[in-house]
């Protein structure tokens, strides 16, 4: 008995902190992750390394001045969210995503990129 | 909440890959040596032991699968159980996701098992129990990492999580009845009790073979498109559970190995007119040891399911 506890136990003890690294999921952005762009983008589009789940899966970007500038209603078609973005102006705005992937593993994330200068 | 959801997943995996072996085993291995053996009595205590199993392993497919879904929709959505279940975000994971989806669909197959197993639609009968237990095991395929998969290799990906989910309910769950039948054959004094114990241990390493062929292959293609490189399985949690996971199978072969070759063989020489109680003993005593590495394996698996596959962690 004490074997098999020992043997179902061991890789609970050494393992169980289900400890990964949540920036890898992201994949590619467009804007591109921390480019600077001469004009403020009408679309971001985030494509990931998963299949993702609509339901519980969101983006918001924030411009320089703090204000929400994506429509609320992300996209997801297979591994690729896109959210539309109203006009925002120069300076460097903020991306806070939060995706679930289909096999259940929820990851979030965020980054900047510069419009103008 | 992790260990929950580790412990919740090893354990519908468990039962369900126990329950199928319980119900494959009759059509492969038992039921042929009965008929050939022509012994009704131990055919019968088999079967009603046999039962039991498969209706234990039932109720805790049914018990771990609710836990399963109730703990999932409080992950996906990030909340406290409680609230997420007052939001109605139960539903929302039922209707608009996958895993929700394949929860449902699992849910009516397992319907349709206890039904199949109400009717009797076991013994040697392939399309009954048997077929809609390994359906419920390949189904669980399409709630882990090969569902995420993008791309064209998606579909390869899921047909060789389902076979290789398959192949361990066979011969996993399959050690279990052949343990029950190896300890009635012990119990028995007449002629046909070693023999039935040789013919069904001959059996099933056959359908170990099998089981093991594909659980390599299977096993091969999934690392490839989970971890990928070399690095991937060494420096990362997930790669290093999956390298204990090989040891454990390699284990598992050993002892297997030492039942076909050396023990099995034993039972089978026609110059032993009493049973071989002492191979027996030996025998049933490595089949436990094998159970015990299977349900570690479990555990392992369990936990990789929660985890992030190395090839996204691993820079190309």
């Amino acid at each position: 008995m004490r074997l098999f506890t020992l043997i179902a136990i061991l890789p609970l003890i050494v393992f169980g902190n289900g400890n990964a690294a949540a920036h890898a999921f992201l994949e590619r952005a467009s804007p591109r992750v921390g480019s600077t762009v001469s004009a403020a983008p009408r679309e971001l589009t985030l494509s990931f390394t998963q299949k993702l789940e609509s339901a519980f899966s969101g983006v918001m970007v924030t411009n320089a001045a703090g204000q929400r500038i994506d429509t609320g209603g992300a996209r997801v078609n297979g591994n690729v969210m896109s959210v539309t973005l109203r006009p925002g102006g120069t300076g460097t705005y903020r991306v806070n995503w939060k995706v679930l992937s289909v096999d259940t593993h929820t990851t979030e994330g965020n980054f900047t990129f510069r419009v103008g200068q | 909440m992790d260990e929950a959801l580790i412990a919740v997943r090893a354990v519908q995996l468990a039962s369900t890959a126990i329950t199928a072996g319980v119900l494959i085993f009759p059509v492969v291995v038992a039921g042929p040596v009965f008929r050939a053996a022509a012994e009704p009595g131990i055919a019968d205590v088999f079967t009603t032991w046999n039962g039991r199993m498969a209706w234990t392993g039932l109720a805790l497919i049914a018990l771990s699968g609710i836990a399963w879904l109730l703990l999932q929709t409080s992950a996906m959505s990030g909340r406290p159980l409680g609230e997420a279940l007052a939001d109605g975000l139960l539903w929302v994971v039922l209707s608009q996701t996958q895993f929700g989806a394949v929860s449902i669909v699992r849910g009516v197959i397992l319907i349709l098992l206890v039904v199949s197993l109400i009717l009797k639609w076991t013994r040697s009968r392939w399309f009954g129990a048997p077929m809609v237990s390994a359906i419920l095991v390949a189904a669980i395929a399409w709630t882990g990492h090969a569902a995420g998969t993008v791309g064209p290799i998606g579909p390869l990906h899921l047909a060789a999580d389902a076979l290789h989910l398959l192949a361990a309910s066979a011969w996993i769950g399959g050690l279990l009845p052949l343990l029950l039948l190896l300890g009635e054959a012990g119990r028995r004094n007449e002629i046909d009790g070693p023999s039935i114990a040789f013919h069904a241990s001959q059996r099933f390493s056959a359908l170990g073979i099998v089981s093991v062929s594909v659980l390599l292959a299977t096993g091969l293609i999934n690392s490839w498109i989970l971890i990928g490189s070399l690095r991937g399985l060494v420096a990362t949690d997930y790669g290093q559970l999956v390298l204990l996971k090989v040891l454990l199978f390699a284990a598992m072969l050993c002892v297997a190995a030492v039942n076909r070759m050396l023990l099995t063989p034993r039972l089978g020489d026609p110059r032993g007119g009493q049973p071989e109680v002492k191979t027996l003993r030996q025998l049933k005593r490595n089949i436990t040891i094998e159970i015990v590495i299977g349900f570690g394996v479990f555990a392992i698996v369990g936990i990789l399911g929660t985890l992030h596959p190395a090839v996204h962690l691993v820079p190309a």
